[in-house]
């Protein structure tokens, strides 16, 4: 069942968690690809010491990891809408109560599919920046592969802790907006409702579930400087604490991830009861 | 043991009752005829019996078990009249997809029906014909070996020569194999081709019911008069 399942749902739905991708990279991709070709703009890069690197690394995580959990909110419940909506509006889905398996099975399935999409891409995201950033300092030439790889190495494994935050709070987007669809599976209903859900996320639980920000509290004074027209235009005088990158905290993740399994349970339980009239 | 029961089975939309108490039973080999014109409440009694809709009250067994069991879908193949397969997958896909559901599946008879019901295989279903559409969904209702199908409206919206080949390929199927079947149609002549048991609906009721040749012996010298009839009696 699982693996049939998963394959009607990549192949129904893999341009859709394609764009997912692509939206949740080209932030990083494009600033990337202007640094890349631009000799002056890899400056602040190519000046940067072993023992500096770690900042700019840092920085390039940390902000994929916000800009998951607050801009690209609204993709993770587009995403949800545009996964969900679709088979419910046209009926599909009944093909598969026609089959020897249990109702519930499939939208779990479904669910499963699409959590493990946006925790893969969202690590992937996070990931790719530092990654991106370390290439690039790598390419200028004062950073050395064999003085900064401890330094990536911290990075990297914040990276992932700090993409597995994200996801939590992703995971409830996800599921909120597929239970969301559940109740009005038609498309634009799906949309407004995403869109109200995600600002009321934002204004009440939000900081609730933030367990990116609480590791940065104590950082102490620094600045992230942007000098338009200055051959140094990013200058990092934080030292991001990323061996404590992100902050857990026991009750926000339980509470997230009550959250995400009764959430996923009502909308499937709302799929698996529905009429074809 | 019958393949299909019900019991006052009754739904509702709205204030309309569109299935009013219906009461049948249909033994296990049988072939069944609904017979009914547009909106009497045909297809929604057989969304009853295989659990797409929940009755307001009374209930339908098939083979014993509740509609909303999966283990009917083992022995229960299903033939609907709303087009609702997914419309990206090609007739080869799906067939592969419903085949990885169904541990019943037969792979040659499959392969069999295939060839004899001859629709594009790597054509898109949207693409399909209605023609080509049903027979997709004949081969995928008929290649787990079931034994009960239930057929809704198959011939609708078909040439005659069509649904001429079409009830053909059908009634060698199911006279093969001795599965019971519930054929739901408006069009008499279909029925009388393939039925040896017929109920007509009207208004969610069923108001005539029994063999071919007794509803005929009953003042009508031909199905169609029979069912005319029927309606004409429930109407007055």
């Amino acid at each position: 069942m699982i693996r049939a399942a998963f394959w009607k749902e990549w192949r129904e739905h893999r341009l859709k968690y394609g764009a997912y991708w692509l939206a949740l990279n080209l932030p990083i991709l494009i600033p990337a690809l202007c640094i890349a070709v631009n000799k002056g703009a890899r400056a602040p890069f190519a000046d940067l010491s072993n023992a500096t690197a770690m900042k700019y690394l840092g920085l390039a995580m940390v902000a994929e990891c916000y800009a998951v959990v607050t801009i690209f909110m609204l993709a993770t419940g587009f995403l949800a809408a545009a996964t969900f909506s679709p088979e419910q509006e046209d009926r599909s889905v009944f093909v598969l109560f026609e089959q020897p398996v249990e109702r519930w099975r499939y939208p779990a399935c479904k669910m499963l599919h699409g959590l493990l999409q946006v925790g893969t891409a969202i690590v992937f995201a996070v990931l790719f920046a530092p990654l991106l950033a370390w290439v690039l300092m790598l390419a200028g030439g004062r950073v050395t592969l064999a003085g900064s790889l401890a330094t990536m190495q911290t990075v990297m494994l914040a990276g992932l802790r700090g993409a597995l935050s994200c996801w939590l709070i992703s995971a409830i987007i996800f599921a909120a907006c597929a239970l969301i669809t559940s109740i009005w599976p038609r498309w634009w209903i799906a949309i407004v409702g995403v869109v109200v859900w995600v600002i009321v996320f934002w204004v009440t639980v939000w900081s609730f579930f933030d367990l990116l920000s609480p590791s940065f509290e104590n950082m102490g004074n620094g600045s992230v400087g942007l000098g338009a027209g200055s051959p140094q235009w990013l200058t990092i005088t934080y030292s991001f604490p990323l061996s404590g990158f992100p902050a857990w905290k026991l009750l926000p993740t339980a509470a997230a991830l009550a959250a995400i399994a009764i959430l996923g349970g009502v909308s499937n339980w709302i799929i698996s009861r529905r009429e074809l009239k | 043991m019958n393949a299909i029961e019900t019991r006052e089975l009754t739904r509702n939309f709205g204030p309309a009752r569109v299935v009013d108490a219906v009461t049948m039973e249909i033994p296990e080999g049988a072939v069944f005829g609904l017979l009914g014109a547009n909106g009497a409440g045909k297809s929604t009694l057989l969304k009853l019996l295989i659990g797409h809709l929940k009755p307001a009250w009374g209930s339908a067994s098939v083979f014993g078990l509740p509609p909303r069991s999966p283990r009917i879908w083992e022995r229960l193949g299903y033939v609907a009249q709303a087009r609702y397969l997914p419309q990206w997958m090609t007739a080869r896909e799906c067939l592969d997809f419903t085949r990885s559901l169904r541990p019943q599946w037969d792979v040659g008879k499959a392969a069999e029906l295939v060839r004899r019901l001859d629709f594009p295989l790597n054509g898109r279903i949207r693409d399909l014909s209605r023609g080509h559409y049903v027979r997709l969904q004949i081969a995928l209702a008929l290649s787990h070996n079931p034994a009960a199908v239930v057929l809704d409206e198959p011939t609708s919206g078909l040439d005659p020569v069509g649904r001429h080949e079409l009830l053909s390929i059908l009634i060698d199927e199911v006279s093969a194999r001795g599965c019971a079947v519930l054929l739901s149609s408006h069009i008499v002549e279909d029925v009388e081709r393939m039925a040896d048991h017929v109920a007509i609906m009207d208004r969610g009721k069923v108001v005539a019911n029994g063999t071919v040749d007794a509803l005929k012996t009953e003042g009508a010298s031909s199905l169609e008069q029979a069912f005319l009839a029927a309606v004409g009696r429930s109407n007055s």
